[in-house]
């Protein structure tokens, strides 16, 4: 068989080996309804300290996004993920990871060139996009309105 | 052309060494390295510093199995994986002796004998050194996602070695292995484009070469 750019790439798609699809789905639907419970928990908590309705709405994913950050830190977060894969990186801890995880690699290479200019070197297509995105969803939300 | 270069006088690998990191050293081939660290930091604050360092203890260690200094030899081949090369760079920035960076990725000390072997045997040199090394911390960093980035990795995606090593290439010496022959590779790019995938990348160049061991 004579390779070239073309068939190549199939030959290799066609011989490797694939990612299991549904023992992946149940870990990360599995890890991923834990953390949505943990948030759910951590909601039930905040409101029976008395905390109004519109700030536990702020701070359940703030505490998601300290846990998953303090996780990345410790060198645990990385571990979890490997295991559950989407269920993990879809909510809003897989964010936090992807700002954490660049930083503590740019550290040594300074606060402001390497922390400040690498912290969002994997988060900010999330960033930028999320954002365009909204406005998008805005302008759509806005001439509704009007209609 | 067959690009095949013969070497008629034969040069010799005179010594040679090895440092590996801990996954490596905990491999089938653990016992057979010279040199590993458990915490594959090499004692320094950050891997690339590890990797120059293990660069440097590479060339020591070759150096010190046959007792010689930087004056016994006359040129130094290195390359890594890293920017401009500054594993290499700043581990044997301490040796004097006059320095080719070179950069062949995964090839790279075989660049490094194929350099080097030709300029002893055709007597431009009567001693050179090889020296390469790559750690799988820096090299993630650089290439691929930070390393505690949560992803998961494709059954296919394959781990960058932590590992350096060194050779001294002389002037024929029985007793010792020998260069007799070298081929250049040519850059063949089969359109892979999985960055965790580094075997399908090289795999097309083995093919191509089948042929040439199987001459004499």
């Amino acid at each position: 068989m004579k390779f070239n750019k073309e068939n190549y790439p199939e030959y290799v798609k066609k011989h490797s080996e694939k990612s299991k699809l549904m023992p992946d789905c149940i870990k990360a639907f599995t890890v991923g309804g834990i953390i949505c419970c943990i948030g759910e928990g951590l909601g039930d908590i905040y409101a029976f300290c008395g905390m109004p309705e519109q700030n536990i709405k702020t701070m359940i994913p703030v505490t998601l996004i300290f846990i998953a950050a303090f996780l990345t830190g410790i060198n645990v977060f990385d571990k979890i993920a490997e295991f559950a894969g989407a269920g993990t990186l879809v909510p809003i801890t897989g964010f936090a990871n992807a700002t954490v995880s660049p930083a503590l690699d740019a550290k040594n290479e300074g606060l402001i060139i390497g922390l400040g200019e690498k912290i969002f070197s994997v988060s900010g297509a999330v960033i930028l996009y999320g954002t365009l995105a909204s406005v998008i969803y805005g302008i759509i939300y806005y001439s509704v309105k009007f209609i | 052309m067959s690009g095949i270069i013969e070497l008629k006088n034969r040069p010799t690998i005179l010594s040679s060494a090895t440092v590996v990191g801990c996954r490596e050293h905990s491999g089938p081939f653990g016992d057979k390295f010279d040199l590993f660290d458990e915490s594959d930091s090499f004692g320094k604050s950050t891997w690339e510093q590890s990797e120059a360092e293990m660069q440097r203890l590479a060339l020591q260690n070759a150096l010190d199995k046959i007792n010689f200094s930087d004056s016994d030899i006359d040129a130094l081949f290195a390359g890594d994986l890293m920017n401009q090369c500054i594993s290499s760079g700043y581990g044997l920035e301490n040796y004097e002796i006059p320095f080719f960076g070179i950069f062949g990725a995964c090839s790279t000390v075989a660049e490094g004998l194929v350099l080097s072997s030709m300029l002893v045997d055709s007597s431009k040199l009567s001693s050179a050194a090889v020296v390469t090394s790559s750690h799988n911390c820096s090299a993630e960093r650089q290439f691929r996602f930070p390393l505690e980035y949560g992803g998961q990795r494709t059954p296919s995606s394959q781990w960058t070695v932590t590992g350096a090593g060194a050779y001294i290439i002389s002037k024929h010496c029985d007793g010792f292995p020998f260069i007799s022959a070298v081929l250049p590779g040519i850059v063949r790019d089969f359109g892979i484009s999985d960055v965790s995938n580094m075997g399908a990348a090289m795999a097309p160049v083995s093919v191509i070469l089948r042929p040439y061991p199987m001459r004499n």
